[in-house]
């Protein structure tokens, strides 16, 4: 009798333990792996962009770089003759270049287009828990319709086509763009942390 | 060379009592494995114009793998038997060579959807049309893109509507003011199927286009590549024509057109 309790107890025990390590009711586990979050963003858009010979002059060219992780996704604003985008709510860990004026109470707000292949509701179900690199450029003042999702004053910055790029392993994956066809310096960093020294002015 | 030839010839001696012995070990092996030992043995002794039966017995063993017969062959079978391998040695050769040659060609994939590749066009007809706005400074551009670079120099056939219907006309043409270092952009609004478009959007902007040098061939070398993705191309590493990313390196066609690697694609699927 004794003994069937105990297994009763346990296995109670166990269910509440494994209960317990799930996320709440409507949160979604962050997937570690950016893959998929990368194949969306690659079927929403298609770029020709300036090729920067370096994460260096990269980063010149951009108006903030931070290195920030997906905190949430929202719907954002819609820009005529380029789309409808979501907007990301990264929280930032490093500003690598550019005015702090442009992070509000520790976060900034990144828009990705979306498109018949990719949908906010879908970036928002892959986006993935590690770090990225963000070369941004403030486009606040573009004229648009719609929820910015963002706070009233905040900030609006977009990638350039080359410029977010993953932590994935020990390896980094761009967003838009295999920086595997970028001019050379692209590919010497090692690994993650490497690309962000490059990327420093 | 004469020491060479002499050591092969007494290893071809010391070899041929052993054969039948040998072809035993070979059949537990691969038959892959197998062929690609005699194939080696054979070019060595072509290479210093020795044939002998040993060489025989080697095709002969090639044949034996196939469980015909075990025991010695007649000179005139081992010959006949010899030229079988040969023959089925040389197809071999041929169409290996053939599937290196198409490789080179078409070594990665085209038309099965983003993100591997491109969208697809709903089909060889593509048509277009200027969405609101389109700088008219532009539609050269654009028409070189869709008349010259897809109609006169692939199977694509262009043809413009001059008003844009969502769901009928496959690419308006648009732009605006893109992020820093985007000279391009398109996006497809209306899919057919997961690696299909009917609607989409392709957006110029001269303002980053227009540096440097050459802004009229850096204008429509973007309208080709934008119009190359509303067909299904990527980047990859292709940088000898209009799929190349960022400023074309000279005036030369070649940058606002499609290479054959390309063309291959385009005029394989539609």
């Amino acid at each position: 009798m004794i003994g069937k309790f105990a297994r009763r107890g346990t296995l109670t025990f166990l269910v509440l333990l494994v209960g317990c390590g799930q996320p709440a009711v409507g949160e979604v586990a962050q997937p570690e792996d950016p893959s998929t979050f990368v194949a969306f963003m690659q079927k929403a858009v298609s770029y020709d962009f300036t090729q920067y010979e370096s994460p260096r002059a990269l980063a010149d060219a951009a108006s903030l770089v931070v290195v920030g992780r997906i905190a949430d996704v929202r719907p954002g604003r819609t820009i005529e003759a380029i789309g409808t985008h979501a907007t990301l709510v990264v929280d930032v860990e490093q500003i690598v270049k550019g005015s702090p004026e442009g992070v509000t109470d520790g976060r900034v707000f990144v828009e990705l287009v979306t498109s018949a292949g990719s949908s906010v509701e879908q970036y928002a179900q892959t986006a993935p828990s590690g770090r990225a690199l963000y070369f941004l450029d403030d486009r606040t003042e573009i004229p648009a319709k719609g929820t910015t999702g963002a706070p009233s004053g905040a900030r609006i910055f977009a990638p350039m086509p080359p410029g977010l790029v993953f932590e994935h392993g020990a390896r980094f994956v761009g967003g838009y763009e295999d920086l595997h066809a970028m001019p050379e310096k692209w590919v010497i960093p090692a690994n993650f942390d490497d690309l962000v020294r490059a990327a420093k002015p | 060379m004469l020491a060479v030839v002499q050591s092969i010839r007494r290893r071809a001696r010391e070899h041929q009592p052993r054969a039948r012995g040998r072809l035993n070990g070979r059949a537990r092996d691969g038959h892959g494995m197998q062929i690609r030992n005699s194939l080696a043995r054979f070019s060595v002794y072509r290479s210093v114009g020795y044939h002998s039966g040993s060489l025989e017995s080697e095709l002969w063993g090639s044949a034996v793998m196939w469980g015909r017969r075990t025991e010695s062959p007649t000179r005139a079978e081992g010959q006949m038997r010899a030229r079988v391998v040969l023959g089925f040695l040389c197809l071999s050769l041929a169409i290996s060579g053939s599937l290196v040659q198409t490789e080179s060609v078409a070594a990665d994939d085209f038309a099965i959807g983003p993100p591997n590749a491109g969208w697809k066009g709903d089909s060889s007809i593509h048509t277009f049309c200027w969405g609101a706005g389109f700088d008219a400074a532009l539609q050269n551009n654009a028409n070189w893109a869709m008349g010259t670079s897809l109609d006169r120099d692939t199977d694509i056939t262009d043809q413009f509507d001059v008003t844009c219907a969502e769901g009928a006309t496959d690419v308006e043409w648009l732009d605006a003011n893109l992020p820093a270092g985007t000279r391009g952009q398109y996006s497809c609004q209306v899919k057919v199927n997961a690696d299909t478009c009917n609607h989409s959007h392709v957006t110029l902007d001269p303002a980053e286009i227009n540096m440097g040098s050459l802004d009229e061939e850096d204008t429509s070398k973007t309208a080709c590549h934008e119009a190359g993705h509303s067909v299904g191309l990527i980047h990859g590493a292709a940088f000898t024509d209009c799929m190349r990313s960022g400023e074309i390196p000279n005036g030369l066609e070649e940058y606002r057109t499609y290479n054959g690697h390309h063309t291959f694609h385009i005029n394989s699927t539609y």
